[in-house]
């Protein structure tokens, strides 16, 4: 399989200076500056959300409530310590995270015990051909993502959906770095293997 | 979330599905009630009040109301603003020099850090507020320094409740408060901060630029 670079994404952080300005006139109640910030990092924290959940709904609204806790306490954010899109992205993550654990929510829970799990290799995941006759429909690829245990999924959409740094995606996931390289390859090896069983599946009927 | 697409290149590995799935995730973009409720939620923070950070201005101010240059204040007498003006910030620099020889009328005063930290801020509060409210109020409504025999932070913000408020006003309103004001840009708002006594009444007014 080929591995995907991480590439930096266009549409992220302004400069630090405009970030530290903007967050500046935000304290002070200017909307303007919510505006620049909004505009700047609304929609990659937005797809994360929406790549790790699935649901457009619950989405803008884990989003939503990142912004605010952003506006309620901008002094939480450290330019030291990351970037100012991470630092949403990983608030965002907490709020969506304590959505999963209510009991109501079908979600997968984080369970660490798919950290030690070493799945074998499917045949379908080094064989193009094999897999490309597993996507029968368009939904299957999301389909096998959103069945992946959490923070596998996680790594996956941060690296290779939405192409963040990984040093940035490990901050927001709240990992080291190698930790996050291993449920990056790890993601993609169970991603294979569902596409390559769901292939399978569909050969036997 | 919308369907996504896939080409069927024969070729197509895992790696080049996610890139795919990646660029179409791309394309998606929050909904608009999103930024609309923050802008909502923004606003409401700006005016929602907020305690005064800086009791000991309400102090300061209070003084320049009332012992200023004497007399009654009027707030429809454009040289009673002017001489207003000139008192608080003669008054500014007279408490800056006490905070700064050690007295010990303003609570706090023999802590050098804290000196320090009081000077920042009427400093700061120079030229900012402008006292609207007649001497005769700021008596009643501000208990003075020489009445309090306590720290001054904690007897103003005890018994001197203010707060700040974020407000836009006519232009024109500027004129009630004893302001001076464009007549041609009358129906113009104007983004100023009021300090607001609990009562409701406006102590001060602060214009800003």
């Amino acid at each position: 399989m080929r591995h995907i670079s991480p590439a930096p994404m266009t549409d992220y952080p302004t400069s630090d200076n405009a970030q530290h300005a903007a967050m500046t006139r935000l304290v002070g109640g200017d909307t303007l500056a919510l505006d620049l910030i909004y505009q700047a990092h609304s929609g990659p924290v937005y797809r994360y959300l929406l790549a790790l959940c699935g649901d457009a709904s619950v989405a803008a609204d884990a989003m939503h409530d990142a912004f605010v806790a952003l506006i309620d306490r901008p002094a939480g954010f450290d330019s030291t310590r990351g970037t100012l899109g991470g630092y949403l992205a990983g608030i965002a993550r907490r709020v969506l995270w304590a959505r999963w654990r209510d009991p109501l929510h079908q979600a997968t829970p984080l369970d660490s015990s798919d950290e030690t799990f070493d799945e074998p290799m499917s045949d379908a995941a080094d064989d193009p051909m094999q897999m490309v006759v597993t996507i029968q429909d368009s939904t299957a690829l999301m389909a096998a993502l959103l069945d992946l245990p959490w923070v596998f999924r996680e790594a996956v959409v941060l690296v290779d959906l939405q192409e963040r740094d990984y040093r940035e995606a490990a901050a927001i996931a709240g990992i080291p770095l190698n930790t996050l390289r291993t449920r990056v390859l790890r993601g993609r090896r169970r991603l294979a293997l569902a596409l390559g069983a769901k292939h399978m599946k569909e050969q036997t009927l | 979330m919308s369907v996504i697409q896939f080409p069927k290149p024969e070729d197509t590995c895992l790696s080049d599905l996610l890139a795919h799935a990646g660029e179409k995730l791309n394309k998606e973009a929050p909904p608009e009630w999103v930024q609309l409720q923050l802008r909502a939620h923004v606003a409401r923070q700006a005016t929602a009040p907020r305690p005064l950070q800086a009791p000991v201005r309400l102090g300061a101010l209070q003084s320049s109301a009332a012992g200023g240059v004497g007399g009654e204040f009027n707030a429809n007498s454009p040289i009673d603003v002017k001489a207003w003006g000139v008192a608080f910030a003669v008054l500014i620099a007279l408490v800056a020099l006490m905070i700064g020889s050690g007295s010990t009328r303003l609570g706090g005063a023999s802590d050098p850090s804290a000196a320090a930290q009081m000077t920042r801020e009427l400093n700061s509060a120079d030229d900012e507020f402008v006292p609207v409210a007649t001497p005769q109020r700021w008596r009643q409504l501000v208990p003075r320094q020489s009445d309090t025999t306590t720290d001054s932070r904690s007897a103003a913000g005890t018994s001197a409740r203010a707060w700040v408020v974020a407000a836009e006003l006519p232009a024109d309103q500027l004129a009630r408060f004893g302001l001076p004001f464009d007549p041609s840009r009358a129906g113009e708002p104007v983004r100023a901060e009021l300090l607001l006594h609990s009562s409701g009444e406006i102590l001060a007014v602060r214009l800003e630029r």
